[in-house]
């Protein structure tokens, strides 16, 4: 066998390896069996508060480790001590830190430890729909500090977000696939509402930033009013069985779904915004306000995407109007399938002028033209 | 940060006598524990009961209150040992003349088009297997197991250093050794 043929081979090895499974019936079978004879063997009695305060650091720190420092450090502690009159490893300063601060890893350590821990995945929606409002808070922190590298600090903060916020669409999916109506009814209730106060916190912080971040910041609100809206189709799937409808009632739903609504339709007209002005163009205004429409074929492409999101999101509210909530599900998914594609073809769209973000739904003190509010014909 | 919640898990299980914590090291690593053992074993049968008389050691090495710094590299230890004793165990297996399994590694139904195809690229890649065994064998035995840990289960060298009980610096001495000197096995069928 020649060096090649051996690197190869190896490569197959791995490319098979990567594709193996265990069956899950054995591996949930095997568990069972094992927590048996683990319960079984496990000792009774429990260790004494002595042994167990020096077992948790001989868990974290080898023994050699801890017999070298021990003597400096409890000097230096006791210094530190009578010299600060406070605590110097302090929980209650992690949970406060912000990007930036010493602390900061040792808060998203202990929510990572917090999440791994979590036994079911509602458990850890839960538990990840507070953390993603914790960055929101912290991103209002910054952007009221007088840091220096604060925009860059907002920046990474809302990809981060982002991430996150895809994260807890995947754990609602899951969710309503492994879990009870009721169960996945609660967990998508908390989820929109969370990410509803996420999207009204991030709009407040992106008046306060550079151009820059403002542009992240937007991408963050809109994956917040997305993943809200995610939630919102799950609890619409759930209406259907009668022990989830006492989680959310009809009427709390049709106006969340209004909610949702609105923000998408924010999302198309920031979106139009910035193509308008983004090309010379020749606005077509009327009474009722329609799309600008770019004139350079350049941007024709993006122009007719915002167009065919418009159109959806107006179907959309036709459904909504009608409280045709069996339908309004589908044609929400088309909506926002239609508003990321139109995202995308924006965000590649070359900017020759700085954009206006939209602070309401209103037109622009241009007088630029904005969605009808009405529904289509 | 895997190491930070693997020792928290100990801490619970040793002090809070908490069984779920056991549940949750198993859960952490028994598809990679069973992708291990896989390719190196007859059939997905033998893989299974490898891979959970790996978990019940652990849980023994765990009930004797040694000192474990890094779980996911004791079970890695422990199921290269219980490989090797099937192998002692079973002469079929030493002479290389077990016919193994093509099934595939989860419950599939038979007859399936796939399957067939999965099972094929099974036989095939434990018959690569045993053609680079076969030619790592003619190595020192810490060569051996180095390459066998990096190439064939692509192991770090921070792993492999735990498992063997070795430092990483070492342990890259021998990677780099092992190889030169399969390099050189190589070369030699070359020409």
């Amino acid at each position: 066998m020649s060096k090649q043929d051996l690197y190869k081979r190896i490569e197959l090895i791995h490319h098979t390896k990567r594709e193996i499974q265990p069956d899950p019936a054995w591996v949930l079978r095997t568990r069972q069996t094992l927590l048996m004879q683990v319960a079984n063997s496990m000792p009774p009695a429990k260790a004494s508060l002595g042994a167990r305060i020096g077992g948790i650091f001989s868990y974290f720190f080898p023994s050699r480790l801890i017999a070298a420092i021990r003597g400096p450090v409890l000097a230096t502690l006791s210094i530190a001590g009578v010299v600060t009159g406070g605590s110097i490893a302090s929980v209650s300063a992690a949970e406060n830190a912000i990007p930036g601060d010493l602390l900061y890893p040792v808060k998203l350590a202990t929510e990572q430890t917090r999440l791994i821990l979590a036994k079911s995945t509602s458990d850890k929606l839960k538990l990840k729909t507070e953390f993603v409002e914790r960055r929101g808070a912290e991103m209002k922190t910054i952007a009221t500090s007088d840091r220096p590298e604060k925009q860059q600090q907002l920046k990474d903060a809302a990809q981060s977000l982002r991430r996150d916020l895809d994260t807890v669409k995947l754990q609602l999916t899951e969710i309503s696939h492994q879990e009870s109506s009721v169960q996945a009814a609660e967990s998508a209730k908390l989820v929109d509402q969370k990410s509803s106060e996420l999207a009204v916190t991030l709009k407040d912080v992106k008046v306060s930033v550079s151009d820059e971040v403002r542009a992240d910041l937007a991408e963050a609100e809109v994956a917040a009013v997305n993943t809200g809206t995610k939630a919102v189709q799950l609890l619409i799937e759930t209406q259907q069985d009668p022990a989830a409808q006492g989680v959310v009632t009809r009427e709390e739903l049709l106006q969340s779904i209004h909610v949702k609504v609105q923000g998408l339709e924010q999302n198309i007209t920031d979106a139009a915004q910035r193509i308008s002005g983004s090309t010379s163009t020749i606005l077509t205004l009327t009474a009722t306000g329609t799309v600008p429409l770019p004139s350079g074929s350049s941007t024709a492409s993006s122009s007719d995407l915002v167009l065919s999101a418009h159109h959806s999101l107006e179907q959309t509210k036709q459904l909504l109007q009608e409280n045709k909530l069996g339908e309004i599900n589908d044609q929400l998914t088309e909506t926002i399938q239609a508003i990321a594609t139109m995202e995308a073809s924006v965000a590649s769209t070359p900017m020759t002028t700085s954009s206006t973000p939209a602070t309401s739904s209103t037109s622009s003190a241009s007088g630029a033209s904005v969605i009808p509010s009405s529904t289509s014909q | 940060m895997t190491n930070l919640v693997d020792q928290y898990l100990i801490f619970r299980i040793r002090t809070k006598r908490d069984p779920e914590a056991f549940g949750r090291i198993y859960d952490r690593y028994v598809g990679a524990i069973y992708r291990f053992v896989f390719l190196k074993l007859p059939s997905k049968e033998a893989a299974e009961d490898v891979t959970s008389e790996t978990f019940l050691r652990c849980w023994q090495y765990l009930q004797q209150n040694k000192e474990v710094t890094h779980v996911r590299a004791l079970l890695y230890r422990i199921a290269r040992n219980l490989v090797v004793d099937a192998y002692r165990k079973n002469d079929a297996l030493k002479m290389g003349t077990v016919t193994f399994s093509s099934s595939d590694p989860s419950n599939e139904s038979e007859g399936d088009l796939s399957d067939k195809n999965r099972g094929r690229d099974l036989i095939e890649t434990r018959a690569d297997m045993a053609l680079i065994f076969a030619k790592i064998s003619r190595l020192k035995e810490d060569y051996q197991d180095v390459l066998t840990l990096r190439l064939i289960d692509g192991l770090s060298f921070g792993d492999i250093a735990k498992i063997m009980e070795k430092t990483v610096g070492h342990v890259r001495v021998i990677h780099h050794r092992a190889m030169k000197a399969l390099d050189t096995l190589s070369s030699s069928h070359d020409s």
